[in-house]
């Protein structure tokens, strides 16, 4: 049951070219200079129930502008999206109630006061009951480990504590849907594993539709099995994650180790050399000819061992976007 | 209708919530910082408060108010001012509000934006300096020779209460140029030194001013009217008036509001 | 004498840049006139004489009064709070080229002189429109006198601002307290009203700080309202304040400085 569906969803900005000052404003009112920017072009998707989703892309690709989108927050210029059977820019309270926002540089927990202050805002405005309120920090907080930092001030929290209390307090209402925007972003790699974690275990155990966006390949690779590309406002690629590198990569890699030494040149007729060192090398050989170069690798180099690689997603991806320039 | 109620009493939650977190936020940061706040606003009120006294007590009358009648206008003020700020003081504070992020967070929210917005800086320290002037205002009305009838009491109350709808009505439309803008607006202290203008009854300004603060920044309407019907100067059909421009300008502010609220939702990025 | 000038060109750039600030705050200076002019206009409809002063003189002096003001009590030193919020950029601060104090007194200038153009602007055109015509000093002695007083508000005005200021080395949050204290120091310094009006028993009090030699004693000798000697006396005494402020002063700064270098650690 599709969750999220969006048709040809467009969003143009025309970006005037503005001064400051109240005469500035003034002058803008009467002759304006525009740029036309498509920040999101056609784009058109349906997500189910359940589903953990990734938006990749460059910066300034679109992916926070389709989420904002998707939430409410901007109105498109053309095409529709339904959310949970609601138009999402009508704001809806009974649409509002049933998802969060999580932004990873914003942060909605007040600074000085402890976090827990601001859980019972979200519980007043979202109409939790005590029973649920206290189920669910109990919970969130054990399975996030910050049972007893609820009582401290925000200020002097971490950053990885931080942003591990932004999201209970997004969660306190239990939402079906989660949008969350380069959430790892400012992270050491042990808070980004933490958060990845959590992400993986909050969809498998509660059902919620989750929706990143990252330029981080490691946000993708560990979460979502279903990966949107996005580029420029358009789709490029909407599907499973490990059918982009039998899509999009035209190569595969072979790591070789060698009982002589052996010369880089022996090495150049087989392949393009990614990597080199007397004893070992790595190749990359194009996917049609990889049956046909193994063997003949095998009968005229000494090997010792050798491995068939997929080149490494982050650089297929990289790949991806310098073609789309 | 029981969803209505039930609607109230959730909004009147928010408020007390945010209310009671921004308390703990001054309390936690400075004490001692809210004393030299409170003390000063009582510092002013008290000069000011001597100054009339001492001047009427030569002139005898203020463009024919006696002491007492001068007074009364100047503790409507008070009243008006400390309360019309108690009430909607987060206008002051919308710029950073827009560059930190939270407006987009709030529209997110299941709660009525502007509300939640108009909210956000609640200071119950404000509190501290209304109970004196509600005190010195209940003195004021009882020394005053005029006597007071309950009817005219009555529109006096309501015309405070018209009086916070209009600040109600400039503190939305301040913050929705801000939301238009998205610039830090410092017209809102244009405001509230035109609003001091109605320390002293408006019958010492000339005619053009009088109108201007009538119908333009309505602010006469806001404190001199209340103190004229009291004193049983002010016409039925400037009563009327009064709250046609009320109810006037909380129409054209709402609908201000929303158009803000279009066009940013429109070109935000 | 670069470095002066190098100051004064950014502190420049920045008042033309923030100019639609500095215009609203000439503004709301004009509304508190136009309360004021109207008030004392209405008072005088039916006297000649109050407080000891005629009609053109109580309207001489709340024009003077407004000048001054954004002349006398605005001084860029409300910054320094502000820098002393950031413990280690404050020392980058402190090891400008040019001596701390002396680099705010060279931007205060620029504030000071940009307001008062501005400001007597705007006055010179309302009087014109509104066919007021203000007094002027009886005799030369008295304008060398008046801007003799000045001089010296404008230096008593300073470091009692670095004075308040130095709240910042031990605490965060000093507007709080720059507010209760300006507005005790504007009104004894008779910015909203000569000090004749109010009783005597708190004018004698107020006569022992050193806040009337800000406005109220200046425009008094402008007005002639003091003899060539009493005028000469003021100044004097406004001298003695100047110094007693200017030890205080730089007294509470070494020992702050000196407890704020010890915090940061």
């Amino acid at each position: 049951m599709s969750i999220i569906k969006v048709d040809k969803l467009t969003k143009i900005y025309s970006v005037a070219q503005k001064e400051s000052g109240f005469l500035g404003t003034l002058k803008s009112f009467f002759h304006r200079r525009h740029k036309q920017i498509k920040a999101v072009d056609e784009v058109t998707l349906e997500i189910d129930e359940g589903e953990l989703v990734g938006f990749i892309g460059p910066n300034g690709a679109g992916k926070t502008t389709t989420l904002k989108i998707l939430s409410g927050l901007l109105y498109p210029t053309s095409g529709e999206a339904e959310v949970l059977g609601f138009t999402p820019w009508q704001r809806k309270p009974q649409f509002q109630k049933q998802f969060a926002f999580v932004a990873g540089q914003k942060n909605q927990l007040w600074w000085d006061l402890p976090a827990y202050e601001t859980f019972l805002l979200n519980k007043e405005i979202y109409g939790v009951s005590d029973k649920d309120f206290k189920e669910r920090i109990t919970y969130l907080s054990r399975l996030l480990d910050i049972s007893d930092l609820l009582k401290t001030q925000v200020k002097k929290l971490s950053l990885g504590q931080r942003m591990k209390a932004e999201l209970v307090a997004a969660l306190i209402h239990q939402p079906k849907i989660l949008f969350l925007d380069e959430p790892t972003i400012g992270l050491d790699v042990i808070a980004q594993k933490k958060m990845r974690d959590f992400i993986k275990n909050y969809n498998q155990t509660f059902g919620a539709t989750i929706i990143l966006t990252s330029h981080y390949m490691g946000d993708v690779e560990e979460l979502s099995q279903r990966v949107i590309i996005i580029d420029k406002g358009k789709i490029i690629y909407d599907g499973q994650l490990s059918k982009i590198v039998s899509k999009f990569a035209k190569h595969k890699i072979i790591s070789l180790d060698f009982e002589k030494e052996i010369s880089r040149s022996q090495l150049t007729t087989f392949g393009k050399i990614k990597d080199y060192d007397k004893f070992s090398s790595k190749i990359e050989i194009s996917r049609s000819q990889i049956i046909d170069t193994t063997a003949r690798i095998l009968r005229e180099l000494p090997v010792r061992d050798l491995a068939i690689e997929e080149p490494p997603i982050e650089e297929i991806i990289r790949m991806i976007f310098t073609k789309n320039k | 209708m029981s969803n209505f109620k039930f609607s109230i009493l959730k909004y009147c939650k928010v408020w007390l919530r945010l209310g009671k977190m921004r308390f703990q936020e001054y309390y936690i940061q400075s004490r001692l910082h809210s004393l030299f706040l409170i003390s000063g606003k009582l510092v002013r009120f008290s000069f000011f408060f001597i100054f009339i006294i001492a001047l009427l007590t030569k002139t005898q009358t203020l463009a024919g108010f006696s002491l007492y009648q001068t007074l009364l206008f100047f503790m409507t003020f008070n009243l008006i001012d400390i309360t019309s700020q108690f009430f909607f003081r987060s206008a002051y504070a919308i710029g950073w509000m827009i560059n930190k992020g939270e407006v987009d967070f709030i529209l997110t929210q299941p709660i009525n934006s502007l509300f939640r917005i108009i909210s956000d800086n609640i200071d119950f320290l404000d509190l501290a300096t209304l109970a004196p002037v509600i005190m010195v205002l209940g003195l004021v009305i009882t020394r005053l020779q005029t006597p007071i009838t309950s009817t005219n009491f009555i529109l006096y109350i309501l015309l405070c209460f018209n009086a916070l709808l209009i600040a109600f009505s400039i503190h939305v439309a301040i913050i929705a140029l801000s939301i238009l803008t998205q610039e830090i607006s410092s017209e809102i202290w244009i405001y509230r030194d035109l609003m001091t203008m109605t320390r002293f009854p408006i019958d010492i300004y000339s005619r053009s001013i009088q109108l201007v603060l009538t119908f333009l920044v309505p602010i006469a309407v806001m404190v001199s009217f209340p103190a004229k019907v009291l004193l049983e100067v002010l016409s039925w059909q400037w009563i009327i008036l009064a709250f046609l421009i009320g109810a006037i300008s909380f129409g054209v502010s709402i609908r201000f509001w929303h158009f803000a609220l279009r066009k940013y939702s429109s070109i935000s990025t | 004498m670069k470095k002066y000038l190098a100051v004064v060109r950014i502190t420049f750039a920045n008042v033309l840049v923030y100019r639609w600030e500095y215009l609203i705050a000439q503004f709301r200076a004009i509304l508190l006139l136009i309360t004021l002019y109207f008030l004392w206009t209405q008072v005088f409809k039916t006297r000649i004489n109050l407080f000891n002063f005629d009609r053109g003189q109580i309207i001489t002096y709340v024009f003077l009064a407004t000048i001054l003001r954004q002349f006398v009590i605005i001084s860029a030193t409300d910054q320094i709070a502000a820098e002393l919020q950031s413990w280690g950029k404050f020392f980058s601060y402190l090891l400008r080229p040019i001596g701390y104090f002396r680099y705010w007194f060279t931007v205060d200038l620029v504030y000071k002189f940009s307001s008062l153009i501005s400001i007597s602007l705007i006055i010179f055109i309302l009087t014109k429109i509104l066919n007021i015509t203000l007094i002027k000093p009886s005799d030369f002695l008295y304008v060398l006198l008046f801007v003799a007083a000045i001089l010296i508000a404008i230096l008593i005005y300073f470091y009692f601002n670095i004075l308040v200021s130095t709240a910042g080395f031990w605490t965060s949050q000093v507007w709080g307290l720059q507010f209760l204290v300006v507005l005790i120091l504007e009104f004894s310094a008779g910015a909203y009203f000569p000090l004749n009006v109010l009783p005597t028993n708190l004018q004698f009090f107020i006569k022992l700080t050193p806040f009337p030699y800000l406005l109220y004693y200046p425009i008094s000798i402008f007005l002639g309202k003091l003899s060539y000697l009493e005028s000469i006396q003021a100044i004097l005494i406004a001298a003695l304040w100047l110094l007693v402020i200017f030890l205080l002063t730089k007294f509470v700064w070494g020992k702050g400085l000196k407890a704020y270098e010890a915090w940061g650690g």
